[in-house]
């Protein structure tokens, strides 16, 4: 930074004007960390300075969940870990990615990078399962898991689940996928088989949801819309600090043992961001 | 050479501290603009603070900043007045080992530093309710080369909420830049970045 102040600046020259192409790419970056991850992604097709700025890691460290770490290396591998930088982390985790043998599968919401979970009805607990009499297990390519818990016929019905997780802060809605009927294709169309359908107007079903902090939601609903998958919603949670995992337990039961009921199917719980619409 | 001093725009120019000498710090534009500048917020530039910190040059002599305009100084000075005057409305934080009677105090710091949220924010409003993206930008230039964290934060915030939401073409259009990509790499990009355009994966 010389001190030379005559450098051919004179009189008639015009007032320098900022060449308007010319923001440096650290101020595009800075520009672009306001933005929720598509619209960054959209302005890289600007030019070459806009790509380059958009591939910036400190952009996505930001975007990235406070629990990024915790969760890669639940769904990466060593090397995957090693080689990837941040944006295609980002971009990985905005796709499902299948963890705990397959039994469970997580995504980042994309534009808010919002954590959401889903747990397999494998990774459930349900009372009788085992007895075909009550309880088999259909595939179906309806389910993410390519597989689902249909009920026969029952008196208890009580379907456990438990999660241990490092949630990032922020509160969180949990849903069961439940359908009543039993779909199938046939040439192309979808069929619903209700011939086990039944009970679910007599009494409603309960679900339950606490955690290890003490926290504790619980509410009734009628299983109706036969035919559809419908999440239901279970109850809310809310975490408070970062880094503290959280233990999860919930609950969809329908004790009264006064009637029977059936035809159900048990697809999967969803965890999400409450914020995060359906 | 013109060499008047400039007209300062701010009728609020910060008092000096009573018994210390309003140092001033002489700047000059590339278009040949001299500004006189109180040292507290000359020394908001990065550049100009470093420049002084190296060279322990007396302050007497116009500090040339050819990269910046006479309009652009005098918004980004009125821009780091401003923001001192309301950094100061907030009392330092009280340190850790308080006593009680100063945690109390503690109450009047939140009412102070919620106060000055909201001068912040009614300021920035109006510093740029009238600037035309043009300005804009010349502002992120020099606040970029004068090196000013806070302001430059501030532009850049500002603009991606002028550009949020809206298509490729406006933002081409607020920038002025022409895309410089070869048909294949245009392709390239959009398949590189397909996983942010995807439906959303529900159930």
């Amino acid at each position: 930074m010389g001190a030379n102040m005559s450098a051919g600046v004179s009189d008639t020259d015009p007032p320098l004007q900022p060449r308007l192409g010319d923001i440096p790419e650290s101020c595009i970056a800075s520009v672009l960390m306001f933005l929720d991850p598509p619209e960054i992604c959209k302005l890289a097709r600007l030019n070459r300075a806009f790509r380059g700025a958009s591939g910036a890691d400190f952009i996505w460290e930001l975007k990235l969940p406070t629990n990024y770490r915790y969760i890669m290396e639940k769904v990466f591998d060593e090397e995957t870990m090693r080689k990837l930088g941040k944006k295609d982390v980002y971009a990985r985790l905005c796709r499902p990615n299948p963890f705990d043998d397959g039994t469970k599968e997580i995504w980042l919401h994309k534009s808010t990078g919002g954590v959401c979970l889903a747990i397999s009805s494998k990774a459930l607990r349900i009372t009788g399962i085992d007895d075909r009499r009550y309880w088999n297990h259909l595939s179906t390519e309806e389910s993410r898991f390519h597989t689902v818990a249909y009920l026969q016929q029952i008196w208890w019905l009580q379907v456990d689940g438990e999660f241990e997780f490092q949630f990032p802060p922020g509160t969180y809605s949990l849903f069961f996928r439940l359908q009543l009927g039993r779909s199938s294709k046939r040439l192309g169309r979808r069929f619903c088989n209700h011939e086990h359908v039944h009970g679910w107007d007599i009494k409603p079903v309960k679900f339950e949801l606490t955690t290890s902090d003490g926290q504790h939601a619980v509410s009734q609903c009628y299983l109706d819309n036969p035919g559809n998958w419908v999440q239901y919603h279970a109850g809310d949670f809310v975490v408070k600090s970062t880094n503290a995992l959280v233990n999860i337990k919930f609950s969809l039961t329908q004790i009264d043992c006064t009637h029977t009921k059936g035809g159900l199917c048990v697809d999967s719980v969803f965890i999400r961001p409450t914020s995060v619409g359906k | 050479m013109a060499n008047g001093e400039n007209q300062n725009p701010n009728p609020n120019p910060i008092e000096a501290t009573p018994g210390a000498a309003a140092r001033t710090i002489t700047l000059k534009t590339a278009d040949g603009e001299i500004f006189e500048v109180e040292e507290a917020v000359a020394m908001e530039f990065g550049t100009v603070k470093s420049f002084f910190e190296d060279d322990a040059v007396s302050a007497t002599k116009p500090m040339p900043l050819p990269n910046v305009s006479g309009s652009a100084l005098s918004r980004v000075i009125t821009y780091c007045r401003r923001s001192l005057e309301i950094r100061s409305m907030i009392p330092p934080a009280t340190s850790e080992d308080a006593t009680a009677a100063e945690a109390v105090q503690g109450e009047g710091d939140l009412e102070a530093e919620k106060a000055a949220k909201q001068e912040r924010k009614e300021f920035e409003a109006e510093f740029l309710k009238d600037e035309s993206n043009e300005d804009v930008k010349e502002l992120i230039l020099a606040a970029n080369y004068l090196n000013i964290k806070e302001l430059l934060d501030f532009l850049c915030r500002s603009v991606a909420l002028r550009i949020q939401n809206k298509s490729v073409e406006y933002a081409r259009k607020f920038f002025g830049i022409e895309g410089d990509y070869t048909p294949e790499e245009e392709a390239q990009i959009r398949q590189e970045y397909a996983w942010a355009f995807e439906g959303v994966d529900e159930d």
